[in-house]
């Protein structure tokens, strides 16, 4: 869903359309750049200098678990902030900085960080005082880490077994504007903000001392105080609040992370020798028909970079929920003479308001980074097993006889599904919570025709409500007065889907508490528990707001701006829906679905997302690589990308290429634009039917492997779609590839993402590894180049040797019909002949696997061996049967076996061919041990 | 060589697959599950099974043993084992059906007698005789209807081969006129010229007479040479005098030429004949267009009015020339009128008769009717062959038949903002009179109706039974 084009405006737009002959493309003048944010554009100005911030020594304290010591700006008098360095158990260092006595209290980020987060205890050996700088070594994950932290100026240096790793403030960019009182001295009026000069004046008027202004301290003009974009005031009554900090990843040539955008996987520069590009930037926005390589932020924001080189894998995670912008650059300072000739990644990030609150991630390992950002922000939530299967959308199925003619469409094609969604049309008038009873005139049997074949149903309710006095739900926002405010204190008002409509304040625990309440069957009428919820808009999407979106100086729970919570206003939203899908039905005990369009850092923990409004265009397949590589660098693995293009037609090779790519998609969701062509799996006709059928016969056939890599971004935060360097980090060849990915550790899937691609070259890592082919088992030797054919029936996608695959190769009409059928393991030996796997299943649905009801297995092959160990068997219920193992297939055997047999001895019947063994109904259990 | 030894870590486990070859109705008589009967008595002759379109041999054993061995799947009619297969449900009392492998024993029901689901027997109730009961009496149904749509189809064909046959003798009449009005076209032209040539001939006849005046008056003046300037007056006098009286009244010469205002009539009478029942912004569009090159039409006439004539001296005999002319133009616009009305007349006739109406014109009566459906706010219009309409939006103009006497597609109607040209597919089922009954917009701007015509009805039983086997899989799921 997208903001929409009202009728108002449609003539403008034809116009427009009429004259350039182009019709899609975001409109940039809808969205600012650094230069139009007075707060980006004054840190942005900023040059490299001597930090005029400095450590008080006598101010340093030692506590059990932290060192914290008071910071000044030397350039004001009186300006101090407390800043408090920790330790977390995998291996984290925490830097929190706030003003000693603020105006006003600044806004800390509640409820994205874990509960149960705990510092460790420092040693009394591990911090060392010295003159000049304060060490704090500790021994993490195996590693000596060591941090430097110099006084004056003030500047961090972390360094691991004696390498410089990062360096924060090392250019001086630090910036933290403590509150301030406006001036209103009529004697020193405030220089207009396009002042050109540097001259003396301004800088003496701007500060009531006498000293020279540093390049490194902002000045500040009329727009510090108050800004105007595209009409939109934003009266900014707190003035100046940003905090900046350049932060250095030392020896490497690329990072990663920072969703969401449209850019390569391996961040590009934004600043330096030819490079002129906006920073990248983080505020949640509903972005009209978004562009490729922009660093503009789109729905959802994660503020961690992940830095990456044959040594080591590091992350930094800024946690400020307000606009945020990051530069990334090559450029050095204090360093630049013992990095000489070394690479180096500058990052200079600002925020808008709130705090100083970083986290350094020393991993050293890939897993190890997800380990410990996973002990901040939690592992991603265990799905329902049917939500990893297909979902078939559109904006819009009309009708109850239009959803269930798609529905019994798929049965007739013989096409696998497991949800059918309803977009905003299903609404009566777009009010969330009832049904337009025209079209839908009984939902709830509708629902549960589809659950009758095990499926289920997905319905948007979006954060706007309409505002129409016969509407309960707004009727219940005003008289208990949840609707965020505006600057007066009135209702917000804006226009969205319904037209006039308020925000409810998702801030606020009063409001989620009430939004749960409003899922319980009673209370939505025509809801069923196979029913689920999809949330779209929350960034939030305002279409007559400033940057479609709500004015910064709006009011929410305990006073706090919008401005101050903007990029978690969607997370509260997609977490109270969650809460609600929860607490509808207490006895089911099930595990919500909820997918959301808006996020941040944490959103993992309460479900899926996807990447928005896309185009059916092959730039927007190509993107959706990177985009999901990055949300998932970026701890949120419950990932999608609309196949086939929300916005226009693709045509049947685009979209037949883009369901192969799509059922490697941790969410797999076709979907399509009103003004859309229909384009369900078989309206292309032959031979697209038949090949878009093998696609999703091939993600149902990988269900058991991709719930078990859910398990485990559950149980450690492994990323289930991972870039190939994730599984290959010492091969430097492989740092910037994003045409390609790793599907856990297992399967290697280069989607194809140009027209009329033949045959194509995939590049198989690691000399060391043996690939096998997914369709004809074929091996390859890693560490080479080949080619191969790519008829639209197949993409290249290869199993990694040393890993055996649990497959469900019988096909269905939905997961749920899987659970009795026997299982295909498929054994795809490494180099030295062995190989492991596991299997990790529950009842699908429910939270008993959080009482220990899963069974968990471990298959591994080692001297012609092939053992099943049970490492629980926990869920034993009728929700968990037990499955015969119909075939084993040996990939990759040199010459054929003289015999194949169990355990007890019995001879089991087998062929040989292409280089492959492949037993018959060996008559065993997946849930046995053997 | 090496040779390899699997060793399998396993407890040998009885199998819990059920019979391969089993009962379905308690008898003696063993039936191999999910093939039709005729398919039985092939299969239980043999001692090994060779895979339906592969090369592989199977021992027969292998049949239906949960297991895929054949890549076509062929050894597994009756579980779900192929992903390929298809499963026979005999479904005694209601009609054999074939469904996807992939639905036995899954839990659902989906053949009426249950026997998808055989696993767990008792999943699923035996339906079959209440679908039969329904279906016999859907056939009963289908079949009066078909009755009753074969008379009235019937009743179209006499009617469209009678109409036809009028059209065709019309058009025969009309060719016959169509000559007999190019002649008296001709003739009036040869009259027209030879009254042409006498003007001409007078006119001459008047120059000589007035170049003699000319000269005679020349030599008087040299005799009165001392008058010469008041003379000059004079004659000048009298020239400006001849002018105003020589000039032709203006509607003279426009009745003179015929020429392109009367093909201008003809443009107009096209697009009237082809568009009088279009009210899209489109037709109103084009109609400006025309008003236009109709105005510039005008201005081009006016300027032919007012191109100077030569003056003419007055005399009699001219002047009844030029009316017996003027009489010959009025005969010969009015002869030329009629003979463009009736080509335009025999070309629509041959148009009409060039139309495809079906294999035996059936669709001939449909042709200048039009069909009504209110379904939601909308009221949709088709008229076969013609046009088809939501409200005043124009849905397309006829295009063709796509496939040929079953769906009549409707394109390039009025341009949907963000959309296609609007447009619209008309499928055609049998029904005793013609009624529209469905419209659905399944992308935008793109329409499918269904509509009851007698037209598609056959009452050729070998036809329905085919098309009751194809859609075998198909009616399972509707």
């Amino acid at each position: 869903m997208v903001m929409v084009v009202k009728h108002l405006i449609i003539v403008f737009i034809l116009a427009i359309t009429l004259q350039s002959g182009e019709v899609f493309g975001v409109d940039k003048s809808k969205f600012r750049s650094c230069g139009q944010s007075d707060f980006c554009a004054r840190n942005r100005g900023l040059k490299p200098g001597t930090s005029p911030y400095i450590i008080l020594p006598s101010s340093i304290h030692i506590s059990p678990s932290t060192v914290s010591f008071d910071v000044q700006n030397t350039y004001f008098d009186n300006v101090f902030f407390i800043t408090t360095i920790s330790s977390y158990e995998r291996g984290i260092f925490r830097v929190q900085m706030n003003e000693k006595s603020p105006l006003r209290p600044r806004y800390e980020t509640k409820d994205i960080l874990m509960n149960d987060l705990k510092p460790t205890s420092l040693a009394p050996s591990s911090v060392i005082l010295h003159d000049e700088t304060t060490e704090i070594k500790l021994q993490m994950n195996g590693v000596e880490v060591k941090m430097i932290i110099q006084h004056n100026p003030f500047m961090i240096d972390i360094y691991e077994d004696s390498t410089l790793v990062i360096s924060v403030n090392d250019l001086g960019l630090l910036n933290f504007e403590h509150l301030r009182v406006k001036p209103t001295s009529p004697s020193s009026p405030l220089p207009p903000s396009d002042s050109t000069s540097d001259d003396n004046a301004d800088v003496q008027q701007t500060q009531q001392q006498q000293r020279e202004r540093p390049q490194n301290i902002p000045e500040y003009g009329s727009n510090s105080w108050e800004e105007t974009f595209n009409s939109h005031h934003d009266s900014k009554p707190n003035g100046p609040t940003s905090i900046g900090l350049d932060i250095s990843f030392l020896g490497v040539d690329h990072i990663y992370g920072l969703p969401e955008r449209a850019v390569s996987l391996s961040l590009p520069s934004t600043k330096g020798l030819g490079i002129e590009s906006d920073p990248y930037r983080f505020y949640n926005l509903d972005v009209f028909e978004y562009e490729i390589n922009s660093t503009l932020g789109l729905y959802g924001s994660v503020p961690i970079i992940i830095s990456h080189d044959e040594a080591r894998t590091l992350g930094v995670f800024w946690l400020n929920p307000s606009e945020t912008y990051v530069d990334v650059s090559e450029e050095t300072h204090k360093h630049s003479s013992i990095l000489h000739g070394h690479p180096q990644k500058t990052t200079h990030w600002v925020s808008e308001s709130g705090v100083l609150d970083i986290f350094f991630l020393i991993g050293p390992t890939p897993s190890l980074v997800y380990s410990q950002y996973a002990q901040l922000t939690g592992t991603g939530a265990m799905p329902q097993y049917f939500s990893i299967g297909y979902h078939q959308c559109r904006w819009n199925y009309r009708d109850e006889a239009d959803v269930s003619h798609v529905d019994s469409m798929f049965d007739f094609h013989n096409i696998p599904y497991d949800v059918i969604w309803l977009d905003i049309e299903y609404t009566d008038g777009k009010r969330y919570f009832t049904w337009d009873t025209g079209a839908f005139p009984n939902p709830g049997k509708m629902i549960d025709n589809i659950g009758a074949k095990g499926r289920k149903l997905v319905t948007i309710i979006d954060p706007h409500i309409k505002r129409d006095s016969n509407y309960h739900i707004h009727t219940e926002c005003q008289s208990q007065s949840l609707y965020v405010k505006n600057k007066q204190g009135e209702e917000y008002e804006g226009w969205c889907w319904p037209g006039s409509s308020s925000y409810p304040d998702f801030t606020s625990q009063k409001v989620r508490n009430w939004w749960t309440s409003l899922f319980s069957f009673d209370k939505f009428p025509g809801s069923r528990p196979n029913q689920y919820i999809w949330n779209d808009m929350n960034e939030p999407s305002v279409f007559n707001g400033p940057e479609v979106t709500m004015q910064k100086d709006m009011i929410h729970d305990g006073g706090w701006e919008h401005r101050d919570i903007h990029n978690i206003f969607g997370f509260y939203f997609h977490q109270a829906t969650a809460d609600a899908l929860i607490q509808r039905d207490p006895k089911q005990n099930d595990r919500p679905f909820v997918l959301s369009r808006a996020f941040f850092a944490g959103s993992q923990r309460i479900g899926a997302i996807w990447t928005g409004d896309n185009a059916a265009q092959w730039t927007h397949l190509q993107a959706a690589i990177p985009m999901l590589l990055s949300i998932s660098l970026s701890g949120i693995p419950f990932v999608g990308a609309d196949v086939g293009g929300f916005f226009g037609n693709p045509d049947s090779e685009l979209l037949t290429r883009w369901y192969f790519a799509g059922a490697f998609y941790p969410f797999f969701r076709g979907h399509a634009h009103i003004d859309a062509k229909r384009r369900e799996p078989w309206l292309n006709g032959e031979p697209q039917t038949t090949n878009i059928r093998d696609a999703l016969s091939i993600r149902y056939s990988i269900l058991p492997l991709l719930y078990t890599l859910f398990r485990s971004n559950n149980e450690s935060g492994l990323p289930i779609l991972r870039p190939l360097w994730f599984e290959f980090p010492s091969d430097s060849s492989l740092f910037h590839v994003d045409n390609q990915f790793m599907f856990g550790e297992q399967i290697l899937v280069q989607p194809i993402v140009h027209p009329g691609v033949t045959s194509t070259t995939v590049s198989l890592p690691s000399s060391s590894t043996r690939w096998f082919d997914w369709f004809d088992h074929s091996e390859q030797k890693g560490g080479r180049t080949i080619t191969v054919q790519t008829p639209l029936s197949q993409i290249p996608i290869y199993i990694r040797g040393g890993h055996i695959l649990a497959l469900k190769l019988r096909q269905r009409r939905s997961s749920s019909q899987m659970l009795h059928d026997p299982f295909t393991i498929l054994v795809a030996p490494s180099s030295s002949g062995e190989a492991k796997g596991r299997v990790y299943e529950d009842d699908g649905h429910s939270f008993d696997f959080t009482k220990g009801v899963y069974n968990d297995i471990i298959l591994s092959f080692q001297h012609n061996k092939l053992s099943s160990i049970p490492v629980s068997l926990g869920c034993s219920s009728s929700s968990c049967p037990t499955n015969d193992v119909e075939r084993i297939i040996f990939l990759g055997v040199a010459s054929a076996p003289s015999r194949v047999f169990s355990s007890s001895g019995s001879p089991l019947e087998f062929t040989y061919f292409n280089k492959k063994i492949t037993v018959r109904l060996p008559k065993v259990k997946m849930q046995e041990e053997w | 060589m090496v040779s390899f030894i699997f060793y399998l870590s396993i407890i040998l486990y009885a199998t819990s697959i059920e019979t391969v070859i089993s009962s379905t109705d308690g008898s003696t008589n063993t039936m191999i599950r999910g093939v039709p009967k005729a398919g039985q008595m092939y299969l239980m002759l043999q001692d090994e099974f060779k895979c339906r379109s592969t090369t592989q041999i199977i021992p027969i054993s292998r049949i239906n043993d949960d297991y895929c061995d054949c890549s076509d799947g062929s050894d597994e009619p009756g579980t779900s084992a192929c992903r390929q297969s298809t499963f026979y449900c005999p479904n005694e009392g209601y009609k054999g059906q074939y469904v996807f492998s992939s639905v036995v024993n899954d839990g659902i029901c989906d053949c009426c007698d249950g026997s998808d689901e055989w696993a767990k027997p008792g999943t699923c109730p035996n339906t079959c005789a209440v679908l039969g009961a329904e279906l016999k009496k859907h056939r009963e149904e289908e079949e009066l209807n078909t009755k009753l749509g074969m008379e009235e189809k019937n009743k179209y064909i006499e009617q469209a081969a009678k109409s036809i046959a009028e059209k065709r003798d019309e058009l025969t009449a009309n060719r016959d006129e169509v000559t007999s009005l190019q002649a008296s076209v001709s003739s009036l032209e040869e009259q027209k010229k030879e009254v042409e040539q006498r003007e001409q001939t007078r006119r001459d006849e008047l120059s000589a007479i007035k170049a003699e005046a000319d000269k005679k008056a020349a030599e008087e003046a040299a005799l009165l040479g001392q008058n010469k300037q008041q003379t000059e007056e004079e004659n000048l006098q009298k020239l400006l005098e001849q002018e105003v009286d020589g000039i032709f009244p203006a509607e003279d010469v426009a009745a003179a030429e015929p020429g392109p205002s009367t093909e201008h009539d003809d443009d107009d009478d096209e697009h009237s004949s082809f568009e009088s029942v279009e009210d899209s912004g489109e037709a109103e569009e084009e109609e400006q267009e025309d008003a236009q090159n109709a105005e510039e039409n005008n201005a081009l006439s006016g300027q032919q009015e007012s191109t100077p004539t030569p003056p003419e001296p007055t005399d009699a005999l001219l002047d009844s020339i030029l009316a017996e002319k003027n009489k010959y133009n009025e005969a010969l616009a009015q002869a030329r009128r009629e003979l463009s009305d009736m080509e335009n007349h025999i070309r629509k006739t041959e148009e009409l008769l060039a139309t495809d109406f079906g294999k035996n014109n059936e669709f001939f009566p449909l042709h200048g009717q039009c069909f009504d459906l209110t379904a939601r706010e909308y009221t949709y219009t088709v008229c076969p062959f013609d046009n088809a309409k939501q409200a005043h939006t124009s849905l397309g103009k006829f295009e063709k038949w796509e496939p040929a006497y079953t769906t009549m597609v409707f394109s390039n109607g009025q341009q949907c903002w963000g959309g296609p040209k609007r447009s619209i597919k008309v499928n055609f089922i049998c029904g005793a009179k013609n009624e529209m009954i469905s419209v659905e917009e399944p992308s935008k701007c793109e329409y499918t109706a269904k509509m009851k015509t007698p037209c598609v009805c056959h009452d050729d039983h070998s036809t329905l039974l085919h098309h009751e086997n194809e859609s075998h899989l198909r009616e399972n799921y509707f």
